[in-house]
């Protein structure tokens, strides 16, 4: 697998900062130490994807996210994927966390690229699948972006037995554990949508997000 | 009269069910509903399924019990329960099978535990209880606990069997196709804690078809003394159409559950995808096999969350150093709860070559008990190194033991009819692998003496069960500068051990140097001899480089290494010196100071290089103060600045901030006796819900560093407790975090009942979702956008007092 350093860096904060020698071998020595504790793990179900007034249905359960219904526009079918890197990266940041600071904050930039990475890859696979049936795949939207309630977890995990599955879990502030995990929908749509925002276009806390990509520099 | 479950289990062939949840699906169950609500709803269906594994002639089956708890069925788990084996009861009969044995099946509970989830070990505990219970009452014959994937919710249910009835308790676990569970114990690992914790027997389903399952047959057969049961999938499942299918059929999957009750396994059956027709035609082949019962394995293993390490052939090494005797810092850490520190020690030795870790915390003025709780939770929530608890407390290992995610060690018992008493029927109850010490009253001054301790330990273990591979006996290390025989005593223990009692053995190394110059010359050679004396275990300190030079190269000379891999893996290429360099130094791969200044050294973010040099630093200064106030700060000062000018990232701050830190333990520890400055003392914590603490770590190091007294509260912090310590430790400022903006909600909470109950108290906020425009609304007096500005805003709350 290979984790961008560019988005290690831009979790960081360091978008605009010199190669720095230093930095940089820290940041190789904690992908290294990374790669050896991350288990990655991840499933994917297809459902088909109903509506009512304007709201995406699965399972004739109705969600209320105008966000995720435009993102679903035009779409029939809906995959709901999760990855997770697995308890030994909670695990590592945390040893990390008494250790040493400066490797603790790196290796969770670290995690967060590599499980964005990881969903990328499955991503990848899941839209190879859709395209040999006739489909196209919409942006993947999770549970957190735009009006999307975290309380829609209780659903993705009631769909799916993902404890047993990948090991992944929510606890009671719907918050999943292993920390350095991802659920997602994303739509099929018979019909290609050329208009899709994806990204921090289509992130609600865009305008004041300092990691923002820098698209206009 | 019918057979005990007991008396068959191991001596003849056992017969478990198949899947339950893809039988009631094909007869309707839908997608998202719990099977469980069908033993009130359609009750007839619930006993067909159970009479198809009857009439398959299965001499065990599951009562419909399996996420039968409280957090599915708040309302009603006994009623299901309840239902569920009565109903297994009347199809027995109808069957005509009432030499068949119900099981109440307790499957996992879908939460992740603390520390890496948020449901407790106790919480966990009592819900299996609730869930035994009701079954025992109901009239359920075993508790089979199924489709464990982490160790510790395992440890949780059996437990809550063991304490909640009578039952005999089998436990099957899932494991993925490398061998591990996914919170990550080995095959090794998980037969170490349940053997330990006296299941009557172990094994594996789910996950796997019988064709991948081989290889961890193969690891678990090898391991466990116990009877192994073998569930399997139908194969791994595949969908079409929409539709999950497990594609090996009936007869295929008899011919391999033939093959593999040839691997040292007693009980068979199936899980998800099977059907009453695949294991009625497993019956059919597996009986005309041989049944072969398990084989007693002695090896004296101890394990953790992810592995097991073995006290045998080869000397393990046990690291000696979280242990406050003759540490004034170690002490201190214990006086101030300061946990980091102690959890520092523990990691450090992992990262220097420690197999285990000895873990004592025993202070006269400290809550022992509670202590040792607090210290092996965070252990074992960071370090994969199993630990030997050691207390003369059996209170405090009482409290360790329950809550070890493992099979522990346990230091240690000796000759005393009161420490045998004491401390056995934990090892007992909990599992463990028990050091003896070879003395009583009085330590026996000759090798026959201590033998005879020796054994009259090992018999008095026998007699609550417990084997001898789970001993372990400490022949004595006295020093031998008052005694030049002890030595040769000693030594003669550990041989005997081995030739005339094969038990293992281990040492308190250091102990033999004691009152001489340069111990570590006499730690080394000692060790070397004991080694070859047959020593199974050395207590010592991993981070001395001479005495892990003399552990390498002994094991090396003793063929313990082979291709002496270990030994030039540690030391090719390193150069031969006369002094060798620090453990720490060789560790951290960097080399000392070199004529760079403590300044210097922090600017680039050089940890070892800075405590180096701030050793350097004190033999010239004026005062240890001098040298914080002339070098640190001004070197902090300049990193942070160069952070707020935007010329300096969060990776160069922390790694200075690092530096610092390093610099700081060794001036502390220079200047233990003279009473330290302090800014000011903050609170700082991540509010209920949140989880994600990071960004207060951060903000914690850098304030510590700046002359801050830090109270970590630790995340999901409620607000009661924020205010409450702010009230008692009179407190002006705290700082909160919090990542999502669902947990923004609580700060809010937090900043409000600290405005009513505490209303001098400053407040600053940060996370991710934080702005200045959030902060304003929800009453915090600062929004601290980074570390330097929780900093920064912290100076000019302290500076106006």
């Amino acid at each position: 697998m290979n984790i961008s350093r560019k988005e290690i860096r831009r979790y960081l904060g360091m978008m605009k900062a010199d190669s720095d020698e230093t930095a940089d071998a820290l940041i190789e020595e904690c992908v290294a130490l990374l790669e050896d504790a991350a288990k990655p793990r991840h499933i994917y179900e297809k459902f088909p994807l109903g509506w009512e007034n304007g709201f995406p249905v699965i399972e004739g359960n109705v969600i209320q996210s105008r966000n995720l219904a435009k993102n679903l526009d035009g779409c029939t079918r809906i995959v709901i994927m999760a990855v997770t890197l697995g308890a030994d990266v909670d695990r590592l940041i945390q040893k990390y966390s008494i250790l040493s600071m400066s490797k603790a904050a790196v290796l969770q930039a670290c995690a967060a690229a590599m499980v964005e990475e990881v969903c990328d890859e499955v991503n990848e696979e899941i839209r190879q699948k859709a395209e040999k049936k006739g489909y196209f795949c919409h942006p993947r939207f999770s549970p957190g972006y735009g009006d999307l309630l975290l309380e829609n977890q209780k659903l993705i995990f009631s769909l799916i037995n993902l404890p047993k599955a990948i090991g992944l879990t929510l606890n009671s502030s719907l918050l999943m554990t292993p920390f350095k995990s991802v659920t997602a929908f994303i739509g099929l749509s018979a019909e290609k949508k050329e208009t899709q925002e994806t990204g921090c276009a289509a992130c609600a806390m865009s305008p004041t997000c300092e990691y923002r990509e820098q698209e206009d520099i | 009269m019918k057979k005990e479950f007991l008396e068959r289990l191991g001596k003849e062939w056992l017969f478990f069910d198949g899947g339950t949840g893809s039988i009631l699906q094909k007869m309707g169950l839908r997608g998202g509903e719990l099977p469980e609500t069908w033993n009130l709803k359609y009750p007839d269906r619930i006993k067909e399924l159970y009479k198809g594994y009857l009439n398959a002639g299965v001499d065990v089956f599951n009562a419909n019990t399996f996420g039968a708890n409280r957090l599915h069925y708040p309302d009603n788990v006994k009623e299901i329960i309840t239902a569920a084996v009565e109903l297994a009861k009347e199809a027995r009969t109808e069957a005509g099978r009432e030499d068949a044995y119900i099981t109440i099946d307790i499957g996992p509970t879908g939460k992740l535990l603390e520390p890496l989830g948020d449901l407790s070990f106790e919480e966990a505990v009592d819900i299996f209880s609730e869930a035994v219970r009701a079954g025992a009452e109901a009239g359920a014959d075993l508790v089979l606990i199924e489709t464990m994937n982490d160790s510790y919710e395992a440890k949780a249910a059996v437990l809550a069997a063991k304490e909640s009835c009578d039952l005999p308790v089998c436990i099957t676990v899932t494991f993925d196709a490398n061998g591990k569970l996914l919170t990550g114990a080995s095959v090794e690992a998980v037969v170490a804690m349940l053997e330990g914790l006296r299941v009557d027997a172990l094994g594996v389903n789910c996950s796997l078809g019988p064709r991948e399952m081989v290889p961890i047959i193969q690891r678990l057969a090898a391991a466990s003394s116990i009877p192994v049961i073998v569930n399997p999938n139908a194969g791994l499942p595949v969908t079409r159409h929409g539709m999950t299918f497990y594609p090996v059929q009936p007869e295929e999957f008899s011919e391999l559950m033939a093959e593999i009750a040839q691997i040292g396994v007693q009980c068979v059956g199936g899980c998800c995808g099977t059907t009453s027709e695949h294991i009625r035609m497993t019956i059919e082949a597996v009986s005309k096999k041989k049944f072969r019962p398990a084989t007693q394995k002695n090896r004296t293993v101890v394990s953790s969350y992810n592995r097991a390490v073995e006290i045998g052939d080869t000397c393990a090494v046990i690291g000696e150093r979280i242990n406050p005797t003759g540490k004034k810092a170690f002490k201190q850490a214990l006086r101030d709860n300061n946990i980091d520190y102690i959890i520092a020690e523990g990691l450090k030795q992992e990262d220097a070559g420690a197999h285990i870790l000895d873990v004592n915390v025993g202070l006269p003025e400290i809550d022992e008990p509670a202590m040792m709780e607090t210290v092996v939770k965070k252990l074992q929530a960071v370090c994969g190194l199993p630990l030997q608890l050691d207390s003369s407390d059996p209170a405090a290992l009482e409290r360790a033991m329950r809550i070890y995610n493992g099979k522990p060690m346990i230091n240690s018992v000796n000759g005393k009819e009161e420490t045998l008493n004491s401390i056995m029927p934990l090892v007992a109850k909990y599992g463990g692998v028990l050091v003896g010490l070879c003395l009583d009253k009085e330590i026996p001054s000759t090798a026959d003496g201590r033998i005879a301790i020796a054994k009259r330990i090992l018999e008095a273990a026998a007699s609550y069960g417990i084997p001898q591979k789970d001993i372990v006996i400490d022949g004595l290390c006295m020093t031998v500068s008052s005694d030049p025989k002890s030595a040769l005593c000693t030594l003669e223990t550990v041989r005997r051990c081995r030739d005339e009692l094969h038990v293992r053995s281990i040492l308190g190394v250091s102990n033999i140097s004691f009152g001489l110059p340069q111990r570590g010359i006499v730690n080394a050679h000692f060790l070397s001899m004991a080694m070859q004396n047959g020593l199974s275990a050395a207590i010592i300190n991993p981070n001395n480089a001479q005495i892990m030079a003399a552990y390498r190269a002994s094991n090396a000379l003793l063929a313990k290494d082979p291709n002496c891999a270990d030994y030039i893996a540690a030391y090719a290429g390193t150069a031969e010196v006369n002094t060798p360099v620090s453990a720490k130094q060789a560790e951290a791969g960097q080399v000392p100071a070199a004529g760079q200044s403590l300044h210097q050294c922090i600017v680039r973010g050089l940890a070892s290089p800075a405590a180096e040099a701030a050793r350097e630093a004190l033999k010239t200064a004026i005062s240890p103060l001098s040298v914080i106030d002339g070098e640190i700060i001004p070197a902090l000062d300049e990193v942070g600045r160069g952070f707020e000018a935007g010329t300096t990232f969060l990776p160069q701050l922390l790694m200075s901030a690092d530096a610092a830190k390093a610099a700081f333990a060794v001036i502390k520890e220079s200047m233990s006796a003279v009473p330290q400055t302090v800014k000011g003392r903050i609170i700082l914590a991540t509010v209920k819900g949140d989880i994600h603490d990071i960004g207060k770590n951060i903000v914690k190091v850098m304030m510590e560093n700046y002359g801050y007294e830090v109270i970590d509260l630790g995340k999901d912090v409620d607000p009661e407790v924020i205010v409450d310590t702010a009230i008692k430790e009179d407190i002006k400022l705290v700082g909160l975090s919090a990542l999502m903006t669902t947990t923004v909600v609580s700060m809010a909470e937090t900043i409000k009942l600290l405005r009513e109950k505490k209303p001098d108290t400053k407040v600053v906020v940060g996370g991710a979702v934080m702005t200045q425009e959030y902060a304003d609304q929800i009453g915090a007096d600062a929004y601290g956008k980074d570390a330097m500005a929780s900093v920064r805003y912290a100076d000019s709350v302290f500076e106006q007092n």
